[in-house]
């Protein structure tokens, strides 16, 4: 598929349900500032007179989240509601891959069915977070098949390997002007991952921030639909429709514990 | 070469750099470099983009990549739990003076001082212990 690039004007062809897809995105469960094993007012937006420099520094340098995060599959959620999951563990793996560490699939089920009761539902992003600070999320290579919620059926130790993946420090964003933020975020290469409530939708971002169309700023998420959504699940979402309000997290910290 | 003329070597190379040079009887001894970055993530914004692209930039992955020990780059932030990390590690991660800071072992040497401004500065001060 060609560049996809999602704004004002086009968004009403990208809902879920002309895709076939569900959605599965909650307003938040916790206050901003009340969540546990998260920080609150962690970073200050870059000032937007410095955005052009920095675009340009990492363009020159291909220092974006985009070229460290293509290396790692896209993911498909398929028919379960679980893209608040999906985009928590896209988060955990390219920050692991940008501290350093192997790259591991970690399975978005583990995180999303202990939060849900293992039904097939949405969830909140702020429950997915404290879950992956409290348990962590397992490997994908314990799950008896893919999109699987049947945990009776993995692997035996499946729940010992998510405490070798666990955020340690995570920071809540949500505190408004969460588009800087994001786009912050991409400018420094740290993952996120982020809600929209026009779409009921999140996915992990900030890989990229460009100027698109008419000087407008657009940032670069990827969604957990398959690889032939977008180029290989990248795709860009233009300030305004890409602005997050249900909830913009970013995992700093995951456990370096098999270095 | 000989030993004692490559420490000297590297001795004034260090001085250039301004750099601290420790001894680690523990060392690796392969000859491939383990590099360390600890940092205030929150503060990466406040760097200069030239400093911040350090963290993920290409030509920085590339070279680790192929001049570390398997496994050996890792950035962490200066508040993370020290206490998981294998025995190899810790004496880099120990007593950043400042912040970004960036240790670098080579059989058994480790060079430790503030992050280089720039992308080719990084590059050029791994090159320098590691080889092009």
């Amino acid at each position: 598929m060609a560049e996809l690039v999602i704004d004002d004007s086009n968004y009403g062809d990208f809902l879920p349900h002309k895709h076939d897809r569900l959605a599965g995105c909650l307003p938040r469960v916790t206050r901003y500032g009340d969540c546990a094993h998260a920080v609150p007012d962690r970073l200050q937006p870059i000032p937007r007179d410095q955005w052009d420099a920095r675009i340009k520094a990492n363009d020159e340098h291909g220092a974006w989240l985009y070229d460290l995060a293509k290396g790692i599959p896209c993911q498909d959620q398929d028919g379960l509601g679980y893209c608040h999951a999906y985009g928590t563990v896209m988060a955990m793996m390219v920050e692991r891959v940008v501290q350093g560490l192997p790259l591991v699939l970690l399975s978005a089920e583990s995180i999303g069915g202990p939060i849900t009761g293992w039904q097939n539902q949405g969830a909140a992003l702020d429950q997915d977070l404290q879950q992956a600070a409290k348990r962590g999320a397992c490997r994908q290579q314990f799950m008896d098949g893919r999109n699987s919620i049947s945990p009776s059926r993995w692997k035996a130790g499946w729940e010992t390997d998510c405490a070798n993946h666990i955020v340690t420090e995570w920071w809540d964003l949500d505190s408004g002007n969460t588009f800087d933020l994001a786009a912050t975020c991409a400018l420094i290469g740290v993952p996120v991952n982020q809600g929209f409530g026009w779409w009921g939708h999140a996915v992990a971002g900030a890989f990229k921030l460009r100027r698109g169309k008419g000087g407008r700023y657009e940032l670069m998420s990827r969604n957990s639909w398959g690889k032939d959504y977008g180029e290989d699940g990248f795709f860009w979402l233009a300030e305004g429709k890409g602005t997050p309000d249900l909830g913009l997290f970013a995992p700093r910290q995951v456990t370096a514990s098999e270095v | 070469m000989d030993n004692r003329r490559q420490a000297a070597m590297l001795a004034a190379a260090l001085m250039v750099a301004g750099a601290t040079l420790l001894l680690h009887p523990g060392g690796i001894g392969t000859g491939k470099l383990r590099v360390l970055i600890v940092e205030e993530t929150a503060q990466r914004g406040q760097l200069p983009p030239d400093q911040a692209a350090v963290f993920t930039a290409k030509a920085i992955r590339d070279y680790v990549g192929t001049h570390c020990v398997e496994g050996g780059f890792l950035t962490l932030d200066k508040d993370a739990d020290l206490s998981k990390l294998p025995a190899a590690w810790k004496p880099l991660a120990a007593n950043p003076k400042s912040l970004p800071w960036m240790a670098i072992e080579v059989n058994g040497r480790i060079h430790a001082g503030p992050l280089p401004g720039t992308v080719e500065k990084t590059l050029a001060l791994l090159q320098r212990y590691g080889g092009a």
